[in-house]
């Protein structure tokens, strides 16, 4: 069997908030993989660390615990836990991609820019990135009077679908999505849901969050369960 | 990716130092005097590495150290001790004259002069260090460039425009003093004659403080612009830590002279390891 693009071994993080003098749980003994081609759902009740490990395999959080193996477009496998900081920036570039609530753009800068901003940085001529946003905005049914103005004012759902077809348009190897869809209504979310199993048949290993347990069982291949971390208190119980 | 810059254990005191300087200062002692000698310990042992078309951010409160790192990069300041290796690329050096790798602090002054008027550029939060306020706009950059190789007097003037329309200067204000410009102005020609010679090095010191938001906001979409199509590493200094999430990939965080913590943006903004990073980041909210 082929092996998984990203397997994830007893994952964990502590936030250690100096000024509180407080160790805070966040995701605990998380174990799980993803493969080319298949969905790896994370589902569990709020406070069960979903993001946190998201965030982690991003390295946006530094992880205290376990391994991230991963395996890149050349076959070789390192640890995102231990990965150097240039080695992070370089995969986020070229092959992991992060689908966020949130979305940090320049101000002046044009939505179709935005879009297309990865593409630029392989190298991708202007005008056929372009011309592959505009693709991805439509099949979004993103307004086209939006195209070449900047998401910054944008509406929530407005500015997911940016971010979604910023995130799908380099077609990352793997890819991270925190809940795609929430913003969207039923319509525009089923356009959304269309690409994510289209991008999965190219080859995407993903890692997604999703708001509707329905969403999950449509696309997921693997679930996997988290629980809230225990509370340092207990954890101590448990060492003693 | 390639390496551009490697500086290690940079330090400046000022004043005549003694053997306690380094252990009485520092983010520990909570001071970068010296109650001993008085002496300021400005920087001490600053070490990070910067790739080519990388943007590096340096933050930290008033006093930190960020603007003495780059005075000492930029040649501006000698430092006290330490060592920064530039790394050019090679078909920018030329045969003979100059090394593909220069060892900075160990170079003479005429090859420091030609690193910084070739290889190197620098924009200062205030202007009147970075712009010549006795002679126009365009005559800022053909100043630069005259310096830096010979070219025509039609050459330059067409180049000098060039950068100007680039960095978004109207034209038909080409001949007019520094002086009469606004900030934002000001600080665009600035970055027109840091760019005239089309260095793969920038250094950035607060280059958006103190100006309205919104020609902020222009400011820093024209120097992402700029790292885009000419590829520029630049080390960005700023106390701002929106400049910082929008233009850097990594971060070092800077205190009593000293970097406390480094890593990549988004980590040291969303999950700060030190208790001052934390405190600095909660206070930014
Ligand atoms: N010429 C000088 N003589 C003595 N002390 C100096 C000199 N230049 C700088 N310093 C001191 O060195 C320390 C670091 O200064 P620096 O300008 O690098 O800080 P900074 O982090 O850039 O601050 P800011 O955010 O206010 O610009 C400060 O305590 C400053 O007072
Ligand atoms: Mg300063
Ligand atoms: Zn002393």
């Amino acid at each position: 069997m082929i092996p998984p693009i990203l397997q994830v071994e007893s994952y964990g993080k502590n936030f250690m908030l100096h000024e509180q003098n407080k160790l805070i749980p966040s995701s605990h003994n998380v174990s799980f993989t993803v493969r080319r081609g298949n969905l790896t759902a994370l589902i569990g009740p709020t406070g069960a660390g979903k993001s946190t490990v998201l965030k982690g395999i991003y390295r946006t959080y530094l992880p205290s615990a376990g391994r991230i193996l991963y395996r890149d477009a050349m076959g070789h496998e390192l640890d995102l836990a231990l990965a150097s900081e240039h080695q992070i920036l370089e995969l986020r570039r070229c092959e992991i991609g992060f689908v966020t609530q949130f979305l940090h753009c320049l101000p002046r800068q044009a939505t179709l820019d935005v879009v297309a901003q990865p593409l630029f940085g392989f190298g991708v001529a202007r005008t056929e990135a372009r011309q592959r946003a505009a693709e991805l905005l439509s099949a979004m049914k993103l307004p086209e009077r939006l195209w070449s103005v900047s998401p910054a004012t944008f509406s929530g759902g407005e500015r997911q679908r940016v971010n979604l077809a910023r995130g799908f348009i380099a077609k990352p190897r793997l890819l991270l999505l925190d809940e795609p869809t929430a913003s969207l209504d039923p319509t525009t979310a089923e356009c959304v849901l269309d690409l994510i199993e289209e991008l999965k048949a190219e080859g995407t290993a993903m890692l997604a969050i999703f708001h509707h347990p329905e969403t999950t069982r449509r696309l997921a291949d693997q679930v996997v369960e988290l629980a809230p971390p225990p509370a340092v208190e207990e954890r101590l119980k448990e060492l003693a | 990716m390639n390496k551009i810059l490697e500086v290690r254990n940079l330090s400046k005191i000022y004043g005549p130092g003694c053997p306690q300087c380094l252990d009485s200062t520092g983010p520990e002692s909570d001071t970068n005097l010296c109650p001993h000698c008085r002496s300021v310990v400005a920087i001490h042992g600053v070490s990070f590495d910067l790739f080519e078309g990388e943007i590096l951010g340096v933050m930290g409160e008033s006093g930190s150290g960020k603007s003495t790192v780059v005075k000492a990069l930029y040649f501006d300041q000698a430092p006290s001790g330490g060592e920064a290796i530039f790394y050019d690329s090679p078909a920018n050096a030329p045969e003979g004259k100059h090394d593909k790798q220069h060892n900075l602090f160990a170079l003479n002054s005429a090859q420091q002069r030609w690193l910084r008027n070739h290889r190197f550029g620098m924009v200062y939060q205030n202007p009147n260090l970075g712009l010549n306020f006795n002679i126009s706009a365009g005559g800022n950059i053909a100043e630069r460039l005259l310096m830096s190789d010979l070219m025509d007097y039609g050459a330059i003037r067409e180049r000098a425009k060039a950068l100007l329309e680039r960095t978004e200067v109207l034209l038909s204000r080409v001949d007019d003093l520094p002086k009469d410009f606004s900030g934002g102005m000001q600080q665009r020609v600035q970055i027109a004659k840091a760019l005239a010679t089309q260095p793969p090095l920038l250094f950035l010191d607060e280059v958006t403080t103190g100006l309205d938001l919104s020609v902020q906001a222009r400011i820093l979409d024209l120097i992402l612009e700029i790292q885009q199509e000419l590829k520029t590493a630049m080390v960005v200094v700023t106390h701002d830590l929106g400049v910082i999430r929008l233009l850097t990939g990594r971060a070092i965080v800077m205190k009593y002279g000293r970097v406390i913590e480094t890593g990549l943006t988004d980590q040291i903004l969303e999950d700060p390891q030190h208790a001052y990073t934390q405190r600095l980041v909660a206070s930014a909210l």
